[in-house]
């Protein structure tokens, strides 16, 4: 039992207009405990929707099918009461946007001890206690003046600061991260990073770390997949991807991302976007935009398989190499 | 804070400033000599002229206005032609019973205004949001007066529950309160849907819910103060809606209250009666407005009286 | 006061002004459910309102000894009045009277408010100001106590109740307009229209009015429904329409006295109101929908 959580087959369906949409199409992961997992990719991929469907935020147009295992419990099929006791206690979210993630009418303190009130018993003053060892925890100075503040009061930094002080209030095993540090300013990035990085090193706490930015995976990350068009196409430790990269996209990536060591000239940049749902080609979902596609690429979509020892990658360059073997077989 | 609330009672000074020019400006437009048709057809040569008199109508219109404006600030509305009592004195007479139903409106429309829209919101787009959306479009189509009619019909003519009409008593204010709660609940209702929707979608509702809170506690905890910001400002608007409802429907219940004078007294053609009671529904809508402005502010703590950012 | 004003007048401002010739509009009508039967039944309200005074049965103010408040019957099918009045035909005869009321003070709130609220808008600082201020002072009042003050000063009849709610609704209307105006004058195309020369009028008349006349459509309708049910109060409390003018409000009027012995007396007249009025507004709801789909 030391994969915290196990997810195979995940998939996401939106329905709009009687059509079915799968936003999340067919994702396996695990993450071990203590371990840091990266999924990256454009907007549009499907990484939030995965993060949301984890947690079984996404509202009654989204429907999820397959397997969730987290610590062995089977959360599809858990009841939404039951759901209320695992999140917040059992795993816990950050998001994106610090300035609309707070309620504007609560203030700080009571926004942070609902969570311990409910998953811990506490009651207020044991839990303004511990709300404001929290705040202290995520570098809050004068976190007893805080504790009453209302969010409008506090920059973007700070509440981010807050929000991650919330979601480990109540210890929980799992840790998924939805953009953290998207909307903030690049010199408060770098502190949330690593202020993510010592909660998680601290208390042992897996991290799921969805982000579009391979900067922020190579500073948090273990291991890391991509995602392209609702699939992942290439998952391998952090290392690997970043020096040895398979899939086309991925290379793309990499190669699209601002190096300040590298004099390069112009950066790369992948041509076209990612297709919409009601999009989706027939053959391999990435073949449109890449340099490298075969006829075979238009035809039939390729299977997320082992390349080798270190990496899974879904392409039809690889396939002869694999000898048909199957990822999660 | 108490700078906000002196613009707010100056703001309110000079909407009264202009109601009462209003007021009494409503002497000039009556077609015809004021005077002949306040006392009618019979009236002889001196009456006409000693009320002229009493009314200051011969002298100049600003200098009729400054007496008329000096009076108001001393409490004087003049003396009714019909009783000769003081304005005041009557108004002060029938206030307590416009204002108990106002209130007891005023908390129905709220409880079920707002129940409504809570429960409209919570089941957006089932049969039970179509139910209630259709019950609102269809009261806001409903006469208040003819609203009283049905339920004395059918609560006091056919069940017998309730005395018809006539007292002020407990038992007496339940049907009034009831019509015109009902109506002003039906804007409320839909106005307290939408609010909750768009709350709902929130960000903040998400984090929320990823912290475990149940659906109750979002609902009451987290979206409904939210809701309550812009809920009150539309309570306030809607007063206005709640004094005019009021007149109506207090005749349909024989309601002894302002609405009740006012429409006596221009029947009569009570002229400072007429001036007084429109004056002061004004005043009590100007109040009503202030203090709505001053329990948002309070409501909404992103409406600071000293802000300061706290840095990163 | 102006705080809250300003933010009901943001809330009902319209995010984006679309156009819609006059057929299209038709066609869009007959497209959608709720506004195909609302616009029908308008239709057939209006058509009771021209032929009505045919196709009654009795005459509205003739008196059937024989018949004193006599419930629904096969001669009478919703009964007759305390002094033996044909209650169906006096409705029928009614339609008219109300909805000429209420489409007369409406016409006059469109135009005087209209006016108002462009010119205000258009014109902008000290005159919007002071027009906006007064029009705070008016909606200190109830739009029916503003009505009957008005009434009060004119002296009680149908033609007088139509002027006073005319003259009421200007008030909101004419904020509303200019909420809708303002948005309309701080777009690009009017600030492009000005910057080649073109003359205030040419700018009001040719760009700003037309652009909010879908919001004044929707607005009309609207009042339309309101005026319908101050004409009927004005007409209950015995301010409007003057017997024996077969007004609904008056009918009410005439009924209420008699709930005890007869029901119908109470009843239909009050049914005929809330179908017109709930058609209007179905009417002005669905109107919405097709100028502003968004919201």
């Amino acid at each position: 039992m030391t994969h915290v959580l196990e997810v195979s087959g995940l998939t996401t369906t939106f329905t709009k207009n009687e059509k079915a949409f799968k936003v999340v199409d067919d994702l396996s992961l695990y993450v071990r405990k203590g371990e840091a997992l990266g999924i990256v990719g454009e907007s549009g991929c499907g990484k939030s929707v995965a993060s949301l469907s984890l947690m079984r935020l996404l509202g009654k147009n989204g429907k999820t099918e397959g397997s969730i295992l987290l610590n062995g419990q089977k959360i599809l099929s858990c009841s939404e009461h039951e759901m209320q006791n695992i999140r917040g206690k059992e795993m816990a979210m950050i998001f994106q946007e610090p300035m609309t993630s707070l309620n504007p009418v609560l203030t700080i303190g009571r926004q942070m001890s609902e969570g311990l009130e409910k998953h811990e018993g506490m009651k207020r003053a044991q839990s303004k206690e511990k709300v404001i060892e929290l705040l202290t925890q995520v570098g809050i100075a004068r976190a007893n003046e805080i504790y009453h503040e209302y969010p409008h009061r506090l920059s973007g930094g700070m509440r981010q600061r807050v929000m991650i002080a919330m979601a480990i209030a109540c210890n929980p095993k799992l840790l998924i991260a939805d953009e953290p540090t998207t909307a903030l300013d690049v010199t408060i990035q770098a502190q949330i990073l690593q202020l993510i990085q010592n909660v998680r090193t601290e208390r042992g706490t897996s991290l799921i770390m969805i982000t579009h930015d391979l900067g922020v995976v190579a500073e948090t990350c273990d291991r890391v997949m991509v995602m392209y068009a609702g699939q992942v196409i290439e998952s391998a430790d952090v290392r690997t991807l970043l020096r040895n990269p398979k899939h086309p996209y991925t290379i793309g990536l990499i190669q699209s991302t601002p190096h300040r060591s590298k004099g390069q000239k112009r950066l790369y940049s992948i041509a076209g976007s990612v297709p919409t749902p009601e999009e989706y080609p027939q053959g391999c979902r990435f073949a449109p935009r890449c340099d490298k596609a075969m006829p075979v690429c238009l035809e039939q979509n390729p299977q997320l398989l082992a390349v080798d020892q270190a990496s899974d990658c879904r392409c039809w360059l690889y396939q002869e190499h694999t000898k048909g073997t199957a990822v999660n077989a | 804070m108490t700078q906000f609330i002196l613009k707010r009672l100056m703001s309110g000074v000079v909407v009264l400033f202009g109601l009462s020019v209003f007021t009494f400006m409503l002497i000039h437009f009556i077609p015809g000599d004021p005077v002949r048709i306040m006392l009618g057809q019979r009236a002889t040569v001196e009456q006409i002229e000693a009320l002229r008199e009493e009314l200051g109508l011969n002298k100049p219109l600003v200098s009729q206005y400054v007496s008329y404006a000096s009076g108001l600030i001393q409490g004087d509305l003049g003396t009714s032609l019909k009783t000769g009592r003081p304005v005041s004195t009557e108004i002060a007479e029938r206030f307590p019973a416009t204002a108990k139903m106002a209130v007891a409106s005023l908390g129905v429309a709220v409880i079920v205004g707002v129940g409504l829209g809570v429960i409209a919101a919570r089941f957006k787009d089932t049969f039970i949001d179509g139910m209630i959306m259709m019950f609102s479009t269809l009261g806001m189509a409903l006469p208040g007066f003819w609203l009283g009619l049905l339920v004395i019909l059918v609560f006091s003519v056919h069940l017998g529950w309730f005395p018809i009409a006539g007292g002020t008593g407990l038992l007496d204010i339940v049907l009034p309160a009831l019509t015109l709660g009902t109506l002003m609940a039906t804007a409320l209702s839909r106005l307290t849907r939408a609010g909750m929707v768009e709350i709902l979608s929130n960000d903040y509702i998400r984090t929320a819910r990823a912290k475990g809170m149940g659906e109750r506690i979002i609902l009451l905890r987290h979206a409904f103060r939210n809701v309550m910001i812009p809920i009150v400002a539309v309570i306030g608007l809607e007063f206005a809606g709640l004094l005019g409802g009021a007149v109506i429907v207090e005749q349909v219940f024989n309601w002894p209250g302002i609405g009740t004078l006012a429409i006596q007294a221009i029947s009569s053609r009570d002229f400072p009666m007429i001036q007084g009671t429109t004056l002061f529904i004004g005043a009590i809508y100007v109040v009503v407005v202030i203090v709505i402005d001053v329990l948002y502010a309070l409501l909404d703590p992103r409406i600071n009286f000293s802000a300061k950012r706290e840095g990163a | 006061m102006s705080e809250i004003n300003k933010a009901v007048t943001v809330r009902s401002m319209w995010r984006k002004e679309r156009q819609l010739p006059r057929f299209e509009l038709l066609g869009k009508i007959m497209q959608r459910k709720k506004a195909k039967y609302s616009f029908l039944m308008m239709l057939g309200i209006i058509v009771i309102g021209i032929i009505g005074p045919w196709i009654a049965p009795h005459d509205p103010t003739k008196t059937y000894y024989e018949a004193f408040m006599q419930g629904p019957s096969k001669q009478f099918w919703l009964g007759t009045d305390a002094i033996g009045r044909d209650i169906l035909s006096r409705l029928l005869y009614g339609t008219r009277v109300t909805l000429t009321a209420a489409v007369m003070a409406s016409a006059m709130t469109f135009v005087v408010g209209t006016l108002i609220g462009v010119t205000s808008a258009y014109i902008g600082g000290f005159f919007d100001n002071l027009i906006m201020r007064i029009m705070d002072v008016l909606l200190a009042l109830p739009g029916i106590v503003l009505a009957l003050a008005i009434v009060a000063a004119l002296g009680p009849s149908q033609e007088n109740a139509m002027i006073a709610i005319g003259i009421a609704s200007i008030p909101g209307f004419s904020i509303l307009v200019r909420g809708a105006a303002l948005s309309i004058k701080e777009s690009g195309y009017v600030e492009a229209s000005r910057s080649i020369g073109s003359s205030n009028w040419w700018i009001i008349i040719n760009q700003l009015i037309p652009n909010i006349a879908n919001v004044l459509i929707v607005y009309t309708t609207m009042f339309i429904g309101g005026a319908i049910l101050s004409t009927s109060a004005l007409g209950f409390i015995g301010l409007g329409a003057q017997p024996p003018t077969p007004e609904w409000g008056t009918m009410l009027n005439e009924g209420k006295d008699y709930l005890r012995e007869a029901w119908w007396l109470a009843t239909f007249p009050g049914i005929a109101i809330t179908v017109v009025v709930f058609t209007v507004y179905m009417l002005g709801d669905a109107l919405r929908d097709i100028f502003d789909p968004k919201a």
